[in-house]
């Protein structure tokens, strides 16, 4: 203080200067009510999944199944440079601003009616990082006067919202060992000490990270707390150690003959890489968890190589893990369990109510659990009996039959868990399985229409070969220990989009796609789902019937997530186009389709012409 | 007119380079040329009083050896008055506004290095009760200093060493030199960002800032900078602190030499 008091005295002419450099900002801050409003404003978009439920659903029907053959391009907007690899972010709006980001960590702020360019923020990243599945960014968070996003370097940024100048930047991990960064980190306000947080996680599973969830002060990036998602590793609080996550002698993880735990428990993976959803009610973050590290089975085995490969609630007060649903225990085909949870208003086929999540899977299961019952303090962690529904959403399943929802755990298939290499051999015997690791469904978000009660799932019929390797961890190298080999299911599609009915299963209609979809949906109340595809259409189909009704092909593939919004009595289709992610890297025979796509790195906005608007009323 | 360098330098008083000023300091041209006109009304303010003044002094090399280091020494001990900032801009810059320089309790000197594009001029603006006083020279230059990748990216890894800073406090002239290992980058290199320092401050043994620098594109990579304190400063330890665009922060602390 006594510092901080001279400073000001001794400097006062130089503060003076300094200040003057500066035009005051008289843009609007984001509230944490703007934020939990989300779901329900239309003129803003705050959060990733537009909304704390992540729904991505909007009740906007100024363009409908109507008008939407109107739709044309309002404008488009390039993200410019060398570096057009895959576009996966979806947009923020706030008081008339798009927050965008692109490939290798590169954000811009856009005014949302003409895309002029206000600023443009582009991380300074080391040579050697270690991105699995391309370089991309998913997104931004907004609060206050800040704009904050992840960077391939495993750091976070805090920027001016108005100007785009950093105040402040945390590394939490090192990069040289596999820590990146692709998720949108979301915003949380503990009900219990009314602190804001950020809420962010890693990426790193492929190269054996410890997955980690974190909480960081919005103002400072101060670290609140830190979760690992490995039973049996040290958690943070405060700057100190807190608790242990789960049982300290971890027995969902084995040990070795001399009492110490296996290789693959110091690593672990789980890294909740996609965003987090946040359930007010019982003020609880809800994350996915990302898959086991190595991938290989036989390293984790026996046990379920908890928590990985689930849904965790944690507590936003001090970061304890309260409950865990895992969808594939001892995970031996990289599923993972990242992919977002939708909280939404279920009834069953009894027709009674639920608060519950929907999550559909990598590994080709679609499920409904009860948050009352997982975000509850207090018993065991894990809890497979709060499964309230799960059926399949893609077809040609190998791995299990299905889900037994008394015990809430898969009904695994014989000889669907790659065999270990005989002796003398570096490589086991190859299997075929399905959904192979790029998942019935990988990262890119469905969405819910509260009109229609579907889910509209953005999936991917294919399979793999599928084999062991030896494996041994070494800093910075892939650590799998399989060897795989993506293949086509269908020679007509791989992509299919899916509605389902969550509480029958019944799928009410399909649209396929001759490329793999991964692109995420919208919903809205004008009857219509929205998505892109990897060859680059935006495309418009009805939330009842699946009919497609409007494209647009925007030059370069889609691998983004639309987003709507009303500005100054309009409503506008948002949504990023450039061509990449893991499917180009990892897609095995896809490539025959994937080097057909031209790279690229932009983001379109469209809107009906105000002439055809009056011509309709 | 003494030049506080001079005395250090071989050959005493009489000094290497002599500075220039009017039309010579700016290599024969009408003094009021180039992007002048057009950088004093952003940088200085369009009605703000000026003048050239001799009194500010601009010591350089009249030909650059090398366009991504060239050396300035500015020096505005000789002019009366308390000197609030000093404004550098380069003339034919892609970025004009090298740095600005608030001396507070240190002396009103400083030496650093900028990168330049083109040939042309730099000038020196000190403030003095509301009045800008003006040194220029001019640097013959083979160019390209702004939009050539920093050399560090020629090697695998140019976090290797980032952020290192190094110090010398001299007692007996008050002299400081600081210089941190930074890439500079202003973005013009194709595929590289810009990424490069925006702040550094000098605090004395109790906190309090000494003097501080705003730092733009320009400042050459890995800069050195010197600095001149009265005694009573050079007697302690100086902490340096720094702080780039993307949110990087660099702290150190320099000993006075016994």
């Amino acid at each position: 203080m006594n510092a901080l008091l001279k400073l000001t005295a001794a400097s006062a002419i130089a503060l003076t200067c300094a200040g003057a450099l500066f035009t005051p900002a008289q843009a609007k801050d984001v509230s944490w009510d703007d934020i939990l409003n989300d779901s329900e404003t239309t003129n803003d978009v705050l959060m990733y999944g537009m909304g704390t439920n992540a729904q991505r659903y909007s009740t906007l029907t100024q363009i409908n199944a109507e008008s939407v053959k109107h739709l044309r391009p309002a404008w488009a907007f390039s993200f410019g440079d060398e570096k057009q690899r895959g576009q996966e972010s979806q947009a923020i709006v706030h008081d008339g601003v798009i927050y965008i980001t692109g490939s290798y960590s590169r954000i811009w702020a856009l005014d949302a009616k003409t895309g002029k360019r206000l600023w443009k923020f582009e991380a300074r990243l080391p040579e050697d990082i270690r991105p699995c599945c391309d370089v991309v960014n998913r997104g931004a968070a907004i609060y206050g006067d800040k704009v904050f996003f992840g960077t391939l370097d495993a750091s976070i940024y805090a920027l001016n919202k108005d100007t785009g100048k950093v105040v402040w930047r945390k590394k939490f991990e090192d990069h040289k060992i596999g820590y990146t960064m692709t998720g949108a980190p979301t915003i949380v306000k503990d009900k219990e000490t009314g602190r804001v947080m950020l809420i962010h996680g890693s990426s790193g599973d492929e190269f054996g990270v410890v997955g980690k969830l974190y909480a960081r002060d919005v103002d400072t990036g101060e670290e609140i707390w830190m979760r690992p998602f490995v039973e049996g590793h040290q958690g943070k609080l405060a700057g100190k150690d807190s608790t242990i996550t789960g049982d300290p002698k971890a027995p969902s993880w084995p040990n070795t003959p001399d009492g110490k735990k296996v290789e693959a428990w110091n690593h672990g993976g789980g890294a909740p890489w996609q965003s987090a959803s946040y359930d007010l009610e019982t003020n609880t973050i809800i994350v996915g968890a990302g898959n086991p590290a190595p991938w290989n089975t036989w390293a984790r085995t026996p046990g379920d190589s908890l928590y990985t490969s689930g849904q965790a609630y944690v507590n936003p007060k001090d970061g304890e893990l309260i409950g865990f649903y895992q969808h594939t225990p001892n995970d031996a085909w990289d599923f993972s369990g990242n992919n977002e949870i939708i909280l939404f208003d279920y009834k069953d086929k009894d027709g009674k109510s639920h608060r519950a999540g929907a999550h559909a899977d990598r590994n080709g299961f679609f499920y409904v659990t009860d948050i009352d019952a997982l975000s509850k303090r207090g018993g065991d962690i894990n809890r497979p009996t709060a499964l309230l529904n799960a059926f399949p959403f893609v077809d040609g399943i190998t791995w299990a039959k299905g889900i037994d929802l008394k015990t809430g755990r898969p009904i695994e298939n014989e000889g669907q868990r790659p065999p270990l290499p005989e002796k003398g051999e570096d490589k086991g015997k190859t299997i075929e399985v399905s959904p192979p690791f790029l998942g019935g469904k990988n990262w890119n978000p469905m969405a819910y229409s509260k009109k229609t009660g579907l889910f509209y799932v953005p999936a991917n019929h294919w399979k793999e070969d599928y084999w062991t390797e030896n494996v041994t961890y070494q800093a910075g190298a892939a650590y799998l220990g399989q060897g795989f080999r993506i293949k086509k299911l269908y020679e007509d599609h791989i992509g299919t989009l899916r509605a389902f009915d969550p509480a029958t299963g019944e799928k009410k209609w399909e649209h396929k796609e001759k490329f793999p979809l991964w692109a995420g949906a919208l919903a809205t109340a004008g009857d219509l789902v929205f998505t892109g595809t990897s060859d680059g259409f935006v495309k418009a189909f009805h939330a009842e019937t699946g009919e497609q009704l409007w494209e647009f092909n925007t030059g370069s593939g889609i691998v983004s997530q639309p987003i709507t919004w009303e500005l100054d009595g309009k409503q506008y289709l948002g949504i990023a186009s450039g061509y990449g992610g893991a499917v180009p890297l990892w897609g095995g025979d896809m490539a025959t389709l994937t080097t057909q796509v031209s790279q690229g790195g932009s983001f379109w906005v469209f809107e009906i012409p105000n002439e055809l608007i009056t011509a309709a009323k | 007119m003494t030049v506080i360098i001079s005395d250090m330098l071989p050959g005493g008083t009489a000094g290497l380079i002599q500075p220039a000023t009017g039309d010579a300091a700016t290599g024969g041209d009408a003094f009021d040329s180039g992007m002048w006109p057009t950088h004093r009304a952003e940088y200085l303010g369009a009605d703000a009083p000026w003048r050239q003044d001799p009194a500010m002094v601009v010591l350089a090399p009249r030909a650059a050896e090398n366009s991504a280091h060239v050396p300035f020494v500015i020096d505005a001990t000789a002019l009366p008055g308390v000197v609030e900032r000093i404004v550098v801009t380069v003339d034919y810059s892609p970025f004009a506004h090298a740095l600005t320089f608030h001396p507070g309790r240190a002396l009103p000197f400083l030496g650093f290095g900028v990168k330049y594009e083109v040939a042309g001029a730099l000038r020196a603006s000190a403030r003095i009760g509301g009045e800008w006083h003006v040194g220029a020279a001019w640097v013959s230059a083979l160019g390209g200093g702004c939009s050539a990748p920093a050399a560090v990216h020629a090697r695998p890894d140019w976090q290797q060493g980032f952020g290192q800073m190094r110090g010398r406090l001299w007692q007996k002239t008050g002299r400081l030199v600081v210089s941190i290992r930074h890439p500079q980058d202003t973005g013009l290199a194709d595929g590289i960002p810009a990424h490069h320092l925006t702040e550094l401050a000098l605090y004395d043994a109790q906190g309090a800032r000494i003097a501080n620098l705003e730092l733009f594109e320009p400042l050459e990579e890995n800069p050195t900078l010197t600095f001149v304190l009265p005694p009573d400063l050079a007697r302690q330890p100086v902490t340096i602190r720094s702080r780039d665009n993307l949110g990087d922060s660099f702290t150190g602390t320099v000993r006075p030499d016994a």
